[in-house]
C-alpha cells in the first residue's frame, strides 16, 4: 500500500535495491518491542501494589487488635472489646462508637497514605447462619459504625442497615481500603470484628434514598 | 564486468565507502534498536536488583512495635498496643533493637496524644545517623549516600503510672539507600 502511494525513493536505496522489508521488519519488533515494555512494565505495578497492599494490611491488622485490648481511660479494668461483649446484648453500640472515635481520632496515614474513612463492623450472630439466610455473608446483620474524616476531625457519616452497606461498598469510588478482621477472645465463632479502613468516597444517592437512618 | 570494476574503485575511494556507510546506517541502526531490546528483556527476566528499603522499614516498624521495646510488659506478658512511656526513650530503643552493623535503619518516635494533639514524648532509634540522614532525605538528594524516608501512624494507648490515654505513635523510619 504505502508503495503505491509513496515515492518509490523512500523504499529503495541508491543502488535502487528494495528496502520494503527492512521497513516492515522494523515496524514490527518495535511493534513487539513496545507491547512487552508495556506488558512487564504493567507487571511490575501489579506485584509493588500487592506488597505495599500486604503491608497495609498488617498494619490495619495491628491497628484492630490494639484497638480492641485497649483499656478503657476511666476503667481500665475493662477494655474494649469487654465494652463490645456488653453491649451487644442489645445490639446498640453507643460507648463502642465513642471509644472508637477516640481512639482513632488522630491517625490520619496508613504507612504515609491519607486515610479519610473507617468502618468498623460488629458482628453478634453466627456468622455461617447468615450467610444461609441473606445470601451476603456476614453482612447480613452487621452493625456498622462509620467515620468520615473532614479536615482532622471525624463526624459521623452513618449507620447504614445492612443492605445499605453492602451497595455502598460495592459503588464506593477512589477504591483503596485495608481490612482486618477478628473474633473477640472467647466469642469465637460468635462475635466477629472487622476494621476496614481507607480513602474512598460515597455514593450519598443511594445511602440516602436506601437507608431510613441518613 | 565493468560495472563490478566501477563498484570496487567506488569502495575503494573515501567518498565510496563514506557513502557505503550511510547506506548502511538503516541496518546499523536496527541493529542497536535490536541489541537496546535484548538487554531490556533480559533486565524483566533477571532480577539482578532488589529494592529492599521499604521491606527494611517494615522490619524496623515490626521490631519496634511487635517485640517488648516500648510496649507495656506485665508477668513477662507483653500488651501490644499499650505503650509504657517509662520505656519510650532512646536508650531502651537502643538495648531492645540493637543491629550489630553500622548502615542500619534509623527512627523518630513521636507519641501524641489524642485530647490535645500534642507530642508529649519523643525517642530515636540511632539518633545521630537520624540526623545525618535526614538533612539528606530531605534536601532530595538520591542514589547511594542518601536515604528514603517513610512514615507510619500507629493509633495506641499509653500508660503513665497508673492512668491509661489514647494517642498516636508517629514513627519516621529512614533508611539509607543502598
Amino acid at each position: 500500500m504505502f508503495k503505491k502511494i509513496l515515492p518509490k525513493k523512500l523504499f529503495s536505496n541508491r543502488r535502487g535495491e528494495d528496502m520494503i522489508i527492512d521497513f516492515w521488519a522494523i515496524l514490527v519488533f518495535a511493534i513487539i518491542i513496545v507491547c512487552f515494555v508495556i506488558v512487564f512494565a504493567a507487571e511490575k505495578t501489579t506485584l509493588t501494589n500487592k506488597i505495599d497492599t500486604e503491608f497495609e494490611n498488617k498494619d490495619t491488622d495491628f491497628m484492630l487488635n490494639a484497638f480492641l485490648s485497649a483499656p478503657l481511660v476511666d476503667d481500665p479494668s475493662k477494655t474494649v472489646s469487654d465494652v463490645i461483649v456488653e453491649e451487644s446484648t442489645t445490639g446498640k453500640f453507643p460507648k463502642t462508637q465513642k471509644l472508637f472515635e477516640d481512639y482513632f481520632k488522630r491517625t490520619m496515614q496508613i504507612n504515609g497514605q491519607d486515610l479519610n474513612n473507617m468502618l468498623l463492623r460488629i458482628d453478634d450472630n453466627d456468622p455461617l447462619s447468615i450467610t444461609a439466610e441473606t445470601g451476603y455473608g456476614w453482612f447480613g446483620t452487621a452493625t456498622t459504625i462509620a467515620w468520615e474524616k473532614v479536615k482532622g476531625y471525624f463526624t459521623v457519616l452513618s449507620q447504614p442497615s445492612n443492605p445499605v452497606l453492602g451497595i455502598v461498598l460495592s459503588t464506593h469510588k477512589e477504591i483503596r481500603q485495608y481490612t482486618a478482621q477478628t473474633y473477640l477472645p472467647g466469642y469465637e465463632k460468635k462475635i466477629k470484628v472487622e476494621l476496614v479502613i481507607g480513602s474512598w468516597t460515597y455514593d450519598t444517592s443511594i445511602v440516602s434514598s436506601e437507608n431510613p437512618k441518613k | 564486468m565493468d560495472r563490478f570494476m566501477n563498484n570496487i574503485k567506488i569502495k575503494k575511494n573515501r567518498r565510496g565507502q563514506a557513502q557505503y556507510f550511510l547506506e548502511s546506517a538503516f541496518r546499523i541502526g536496527f541493529l542497536m534498536i535490536a541489541l537496546l531490546a535484548f538487554f531490556l528483556l533480559t533486565n524483566f527476566y533477571v532480577v539482578n536488583r532488589i529494592n529492599t528499603n521499604r521491606l527494611q522499614s517494615e522490619v524496623t516498624a515490626d521490631r519496634i512495635m511487635y517485640s517488648d521495646a516500648i510496649m507495656y510488659e506485665e508477668n513477662s506478658r507483653i500488651y501490644m498496643g499499650i505503650v509504657d512511656v517509662k520505656k519510650f526513650n532512646d536508650d531502651t530503643l537502643s538495648k531492645k533493637v540493637d543491629y550489630q552493623t553500622q548502615k542500619h535503619a534509623t527512627a523518630r518516635l513521636d507519641l501524641r496524644d489524642n485530647i490535645d494533639g500534642d507530642i508529649k514524648y519523643t525517642a530515636y532509634l540511632n539518633k545521630a545517623q537520624y540526623e545525618n540522614l535526614y538533612v539528606l532525605a530531605k534536601a532530595n538528594a538520591n542514589g547511594k549516600g542518601s536515604a528514603t524516608i517513610y512514615t507510619k501512624d500507629y493509633p495506641i494507648t499509653y500508660k503513665n503510672g497508673t492512668s491509661y490515654r489514647y494517642g498516636t505513635i508517629i514513627m519516621t523510619i529512614i533508611i539509607p539507600n543502598s
